[in-house]
């Protein structure tokens, strides 16, 4: 049996290792103190391995093929490198094992999941994990796609989340598995408005991410997403985790708005038994 | 045309499997694409507002844009001046 050791969630916004420059020096203080929090977190837990639950900005998807969920069972993860995002290259290690393992719950509850022994990570993994400086633990990456529609629902992404917690304590060993849901709330990606986020959205969506509320997260449609901006959509990684941690006490980590320089707000929450 | 079709070619030049290609023979690899003579001059002649307007996605052209050294505000001005996507 498996153990759920922890579940977060946290912006991966990559102009947070590009440009730290950009911020003043408090903002910058209190994003580095987050990671860092929620590094500790990991790593006091001792996770045997963390699952990931991530989207992409097109390197593993494509219009050509697009899951709308996709797990990691490669014994090592490429990672996509940025170097304009002062992020590192070469490759991370997988856990084909639990990843196969997973994907045989998940089957069993009905999530004819993918999977691919060749996920590469790129900002939306990475950024967190060097900020955390999680390094030597395998990662499970789950691929939610939130780029090209239609997009899984946010109602299929918390089943989602619920499946994986229930997967993860049904693993073989006794490891202990860490979440990390990676993504931003509102935000704007290759379009006018990359300069704005919806503050009125954001409140919205972290008010009911406290209260434990799924079926408040879930009840957002698309044109309200939208709305809110194209990168808002990515969303439906917090509610993965929301979902998978039912039953964990919440906690607000990081809680800043809209942080000028970085044009995003700095969210990090996590849940711990 | 798909939107989607767009997108992927964008996605095939930039980054897929048509990149080496593209940097050796554009002209080559977009007259192979599909995509309408309209479209593929808007690629040649870095008409973003253009292929914006077709419904190309947004993370896509902006792949695009920055692999044709187009400065980030000078994108962003031309699609916010170029009117929304059809």
């Amino acid at each position: 049996m498996g153990l759920l050791a922890g579940v977060a969630a946290t912006v991966h916004a990559p102009y947070l290792t590009a440009f730290p420059e950009r911020v003043d020096a408090d903002a910058l203080t209190i994003t580095t103190d987050g990671f860092t929090r929620l590094g500790a977190m990991f790593s006091r837990t001792s996770i045997d391995g963390l699952l990931v639950v991530t989207c992409e900005h097109i390197v593993n998807l494509e219009p050509r093929l697009v899951p709308p969920f996709t797990i990691g069972v490669g014994e090592r993860h490429p990672v996509f490198h940025e170097p304009h995002f002062r992020l590192p290259g070469g490759d991370r290690l997988g856990d084909p094992e639990l990843g196969r393992a997973l994907y045989d719950e998940l089957t069993e509850r009905g999530f004819d999941i993918a999977h691919s022994v060749e996920v590469a990570l790129d900002h939306g993994t990475m950024v967190p994990l060097e900020l955390m400086q999680i390094e030597d633990v395998p990662v499970v990456p789950v691929v939610i796609n939130t780029l090209f529609a239609p997009l899984p629902s946010l109602r299929r992404c918390a089943q989602l989340g619920t499946a994986l917690a229930a997967a993860i304590e049904a693993a073989p060993g006794r490891r202990r598995i860490g979440v990390l849901a990676t993504g931003g709330l509102s935000h704007t990606v290759g379009a006018p408005g990359m300069d704005r986020i919806d503050a009125e959205f954001d409140a919205r969506f972290l008010v009911a991410l406290a209260d434990g509320a799924l079926d408040r997260l879930t009840e957002f449609d698309e044109a309200t997403l939208d709305a809110a901006g194209n990168g808002t959509h990515e969303v439906r990684t917090w509610i993965t985790a929301a979902a998978a941690a039912s039953g964990l006490s919440y906690e607000v980590v990081t809680a800043l708005p809209n942080v000028a320089g970085w044009d995003v707000g700095v969210h990090q929450v996590r849940w711990t038994a | 045309m798909s939107t989607d079709r767009l997108t992927q070619v964008l996605v095939d030049v930039t980054r897929g499997r048509s990149h080496s290609a593209f940097l050796e023979d554009p002209d080559a690899v977009l007259d192979a694409s599909g995509l309408s003579t309209e479209l593929i001059d808007a690629i040649k002649q870095n008409d973003y507002a253009e292929l914006h307007r077709a419904g190309a996605h947004p993370m896509a052209l902006l792949y695009l844009s920055r692999a044709m050294g187009c400065p980030l505000d000078s994108y962003l001005d031309q699609l916010a001046r170029g009117g929304a996507a059809r």
